[in-house]
């Protein structure tokens, strides 16, 4: 629930007051810069060069190993007319709007439930973030085991309530099924934004509310999510370019199958970069990677002023 | 107020009620916390079998007897003390120069107006967006052109430049700081720098010691960048040894002896953790602030 | 603004102490680490400073060369670290080899960039993706480098009617050959004798494998507990071409540079069948669930429930500690003839290397002084004759190799030298044999369907 209207779009844009001095205008504008400073730096250095060449090479042919050709638009062309490239969408789109609101309401729970007030508290939240720690060859090994049909421990479990498992990675059906459920495993990180967030949210305010009879859920509700929704916001736009961007578990666990059931757009980016060395068409499917998470993400923004709550905004009105 | 004999039962009472809603979530959180568990179980199971029953089908949970020896092969088969110091130094400086240059771009981003402000930060957020492995070549060879192969420098110099997802992350916890703080500062009189220092920095520690986990680990545990850039054997790092008991494609990995490695390789990383709770203190911001 | 900072004076201390401490640690820690990457930079080769120096070096210090191999296992890797070792030994103040071990995927990620950054790698073992590196004139013709070494040109000592399917160019070598591996049929000594079966040997066909298996498949209340055979790598498809092989047809016409797929040759397509068969007809193979319920990631061999299984010969390293006794035998035939595939290891050398005749000496090394080693050390099957049947290596080898090593003559290269190899593979072949061997499609379907994809593959260029 919105206390006040919002005050414009969230990012804040520029519009100089007529009436504030020049000269304080341009000094507090330099200051922004200078603070600004090495994020700018470090684009112009270290990323627009290789940012601009790989834009360069998706209109070429390249291997890597010889100098690139130029070919034009064949890259593209050919990449909507792939069956795989299609293939690799429909993953990565159907892993990313089942993955992304389920980790994030999962994230979200588990936070609240670690900010509790409680004693061995950082046990617990220890034990929840620890699995975003691990990674690589050992937890693809690990989610084998986890899912083998006949002795994997969850399908052990699901036959303990009388329900037979399925094939999991190995069944075209249920392999990114088994994906997503890898994925909430290691929401720690997430949660421990939400955590932080939470931790921000004064105790005078739940303390007030208390006072004027405010049940839990309305006080949740009330409280606890708009003065979220900036650590929401954050989550909810890198879930987006995250869950787009999936690679390891994809790559190590299935290697993109069983027949391509799990050939995410980062997977098959990967196969035609440095297993193809199509590196001038990989260069394209990143550049439509780009742009799909860039309109994405700009949705998002925009959708921002809605939802979005500013403490900024709170003086003035 | 004089007191009164409550005449509601217990689970009626404030103190009930928050005593019960503390032992559900303590049962939740412990259910959820052995269900998170069980693959590090598996891990530690795997890490103590010999090599014969590590694939075996049912698998084997407790190896009778365990193979601390195990740990013992993994550990000198690479100099694991110099790739430990190797690693230290990496992510000690990528963590001080994230840090650093992070929050420091992100209060600009937060509440100082400039134009152009919103579409730099787009383009900063943008870098997020574009897959690495299409800049990996161009990146590598930018710094073989500048003599960096074969030194830590590319793994270095980068984070003391910011990076976008810290940054990101910063900027909306800034956000949501109250502007009374620094309007009071503004009054006294201090610059954006010392506003930066002395009033965000201390009200962001939260967000702070989050960063500083992330970013430990993420250094911690990249393998790839270390490999492509450094060819000495004596730079590796701790990731980098881990990545040597994969196997290849014609002899599958020494699976026993990559999980006794990253059980043991998960310690550093679970240590700071537990140490950055520390940090982890319910909201001060509004003290002080009241009337 | 005083208000915040009064109401917490501990914040105020801790942030000194802390800025004296990162101050300590940082002046501290950048001491260490400039000493650390200014000291270990100083022995290395390779670099781009020493390159343009290196013609300096070869008058005044050892010749500096960078070679390259992946990762395998504990004890294979440290074998490689000492053959460098050795070669350094040898070649004490005229070559100085640097061997560098990474794991596969980077391995070829590192080759690629070193050759993006015009700075290559000397000398790396071979695999298939280096014929790209063929390709793209970026490997050193070694022809003439192979012709200076007369034993090389011993047919008694070197398999020299093999080495055609490494002349890229149809005349010239581009590796240099040290070691082969080969397919074979292993099996478990316990099941067979539990049984009283007789072991497998040259003799066999295919026909008389099947019925054997069928004696050595157990079942126990509708599951089975120990399977007969499983098709192991004949399910890859380069065992699976084996069968067309014996009839007389193939999957591709060309090794090198194929430019049409025959899979759906009735030939091709009826070996496919009988492999398939073996499953779903006669079920004295697992398929792919079947196998995961036995063992996961690994061959269901080594679990000690398989009686029998085709598999490569490097799989010997694998076996070594198995708790039950096991031999290997040749592959079986096919309407009566023997078709199974054979591989190169081998070196190559990069064309812009600035070490030639380093690199080169490195091959040339190991494919002839070197061959005692791989004797000892029983990694790889050495290429040479001598060694090869030498009866310290074989001694040291299950009483079945050798009979395996003589069917080489019936073996063919089982590589496929085109650009688009991997795709052809990984894309291709790969996902529809899957398919296949989980029954989700007829051999007849699967074969026109690679056909189709893979001469589109093919035609595009």
């Amino acid at each position: 629930m919105q206390a006040h209207p919002p005050v414009g779009s969230a990012i804040v844009s520029d519009t100089v007051p007529a009436q504030r001095p020049i000269r304080r205008w341009n000094r507090e504008a330099l200051h922004a810069y200078v603070f600004m400073s090495p994020a700018i730096l470090g684009i112009l250095i270290f990323t627009l060069g290789p940012v601009i060449a790989s834009l360069f090479l998706s209109f070429t042919e390249y291997n890597i190993i010889t100098d690139p050709q130029w070919v034009g638009l064949a890259n593209y062309t050919e990449l909507f007319q792939e069956r795989l490239f299609w293939q690799a969408f429909r993953v990565s789109a159907i892993y990313s709007v089942v993955s992304v609101p389920l980790n994030l309401g999962f994230a979200l729970g588990l936070a609240v439930l670690l900010n509790h007030k409680m004693r061995g508290m950082m046990i617990f939240r220890s034990v929840y973030y620890l699995p975003t720690v691990i990674s690589g060859v050992g937890v693809a090994m690990l989610w084998r085991w986890l899912f083998n049909s006949e002795f994997g421990l969850i399908n052990v479990l699901l036959a303990k309530v009388g329900i037979s498992g399925p094939a999991w990675l190995l069944d075209e059906q249920w392999a990114l099924s088994a994906l997503i459920i890898t994925s909430m495993w290691s929401v720690g990180g997430t949660t421990l934004i939400f955590l932080a967030g939470l931790q921000g949210i004064p105790q005078e305010l739940y303390e007030a509310a208390e006072i004027d009879g405010a049940g839990r859920w309305s006080q949740f509700r009330s409280i606890t999510l708009p003065l979220l929704s900036n650590v929401t916001f954050f989550n909810l736009v890198l879930g987006i370019i995250g869950a787009l961007q999936v690679f390891t578990d994809a790559f190590v666990i299935t290697r993109g199958g069983p027949n391509q059931a799990t050939l995410f757009l980062a997977v098959y980016l990967y196969q035609h970069a440095f297993l193809y060395l199509n590196m001038g068409y990989a260069s394209a499917i990143a550049w439509f990677m780009f742009l799909l998470v860039m309109v994405l993400t700009l949705l998002v923004f925009k959708s921002s002023p809605l939802w979005v709550f500013y403490e900024s905004e709170r003086k003035g009105t | 107020m004089a007191s009164q004999v409550s005449t509601l039962p217990f689970w009626r009472t404030r103190r009930g009620q928050e005593r019960m809603i503390t032992a559900a979530i303590f049962t939740t959180l412990c259910i959820g916390g052995a269900v998170v568990l069980l693959p590090f179980f598996w891990m530690l199971s795997t890490a103590l079998k010999p090599a014969e029953q590590v694939y075996l089908s049912p698998p084997v949970w407790v190896p009778i007897p365990p193979q601390f020896i195990n740990f013992w092969t993994a550990l000198t088969r690479v100099p694991f003390y110099l790739y430990a110091f190797n690693t230290s130094i990496i992510v000690v400086f990528v963590m001080i120069g994230t840090l650093l240059s992070c929050s420091f771009a992100a209060y600009g981003f937060a509440r100082l107006k400039a134009p152009g402000k919103d579409l730099i930060f787009m383009l900063v957020l943008g870098t997020l967006m574009l897959p690495g492995a299409v800049t990996l070549v161009p990146t590598y060879l930018m710094f073989n052109a500048f003599g960096w192969v074969n030194t830590f420098l590319p793994l270095i110099v980068p984070s003391f430049f910011g990076s976008a997802f810290n940054i990101f992350l910063l900027r909306q916890f800034y956000q949501t700081l109250p502007v009374e703080l620094e309007d009071a500062a503004k009054i006294d009189g201090a610059n954006p720098y010392r506003i930066w220092w002395s009033i965000m920095l201390p009200l962001s520690q939260p967000v702070l010691a989050t960063v500083a986990v992330f970013t430990f680990v993420s250094t911690y545990n990249d393998f790839f960048t270390p490999l492509i850039y450094l060819s000495d054997e004596s730079k590796y790092t701790i990731a980098v040894a881990l990545s040597f008991f994969q196997g290849s494609p014609r002899i599958g990995p020494q699976m026993h002896l990559l999980m006794a490695a990253v059980t043991v390789s998960l310690l550093p990383p679970l240590i700071l953790f537990i140490g950055a709770q520390r940090f982890f203190v319910r909201g001060i911001v509004m003290s002080g602030i009241k009337g | 603004m005083s208000k915040p900072t009064d109401s917490q004076p501990k914040r105020a201390i801790s942030r000194r102490q802390f800025l004296r401490a990162a101050a300590v640690g940082a002046a501290a820690l950048a001491t260490t680490a400039l000493a650390a990457c200014g000291a270990a930079s100083q022995p290395t080769a390779g670099q781009p400073s020493d390159a343009t120096s290196a013609p300096a070096q070869q008058a005044s210090g050892p010749q500096k060369v960078r070679a390259m191999m992946w990762l395998n296992s504990p004890v294979l890797d440290e074998n490689f670290k000492l053959r460098a070792q050795m070669f350094n030994e040898l070649n004490q103040g005229k070559y100085e080899v640097d061997l560098q071990l990474l794991p596969y995927d980077q391995y070829w990620s590192k080759l690629d960039l070193a050759y993006a950054a015009k700075d290559p790698i000397d000398t790396y073992m071979w695999d298939v993706q280096a014929y790209t590196h063929y390709k793209s004139g970026l490997l050193r013709n070694l022809q003439g480098d192979i012709d200076t070494v007369t034993d090389f040109a011993n047919a008694e000592q070197y398999p020299l009617e093999l080495y055609d399917y490494w002349r890229f160019d149809g005349t010239n070598l581009f590796g240099v050959p040290e070691n082969i591996q080969m397919m074979a049929l292993y099996y478990n000594k316990d099941i067979f004798d539990a049984a009283g079966v007789a072991y497998p040997d040259a003799t066999w066909t295919y026909d008389k494998l099947l019925e054997v298996a069928k004696q050595l498949t157990i079942s126990e209340g509708g599951k089975t507990t120990q399977y007969g055979f499983d098709k192991g790598a004949l399910g890859a498809w380069w065992g699976a071409q084996t069968f067309g092989w014996a009839a007389g047809s193939s999957f591709f016409d060309n090794v090198i540079e194929p430019t049409k797929f025959t899979v759906s040759d009735p030939r091709n397509v009826e070996g496919l069948q009988w492999l398939n068969d073996l499953v779903y007809v006669h079920k004295v193979a697992p398929d792919a669930t079947q196998a995961q319920a036995i063992a996961q990631d690994v061959s269901l061999f080594q679990t000690g429930k398989l009686a029998m299984v085709a598999d490569g010969s490097w799989y010997i390293s694998s076996n070594a500690n198995s708790a039950f006794k096991w031999d290997m035998a040749p592959l079986p035939m096919w309407k009566d003839k023997r078709a199974l595939p054979f591989w190169f290891g081998g070196w190559v050398v990069a064309n812009a290397s600035k070490a030639p005749e380093a690199a080169v000496a490195w091959g040339k090394w190991s494919a002839t002084e070197y061959q005692k080693e791989l004797v000892k050390n029983r990694d790889w099957i050495p290429i040479r004759r001598a060694e090869r049947e030498a009866a310290e290596y074989l001694s040291g080898l299950p009483s079945g190799f050798k009979s395996v090593v003589d069917t080489l003559p019936d073996a063919r290269i089982g590589d496929l030298y085109h650009g688009s190899s991997a795709q052809l593979v990984n894309e291709i072949m790969g996902p529809t044999f899957t398919e296949l061997w989980n029954n989700n499609v007829t051999p007849e379907a699967a074969a026109a369907d690679i056909d189709a994809k893979a001469n589109a593959l093919l035609a595009k260029g």
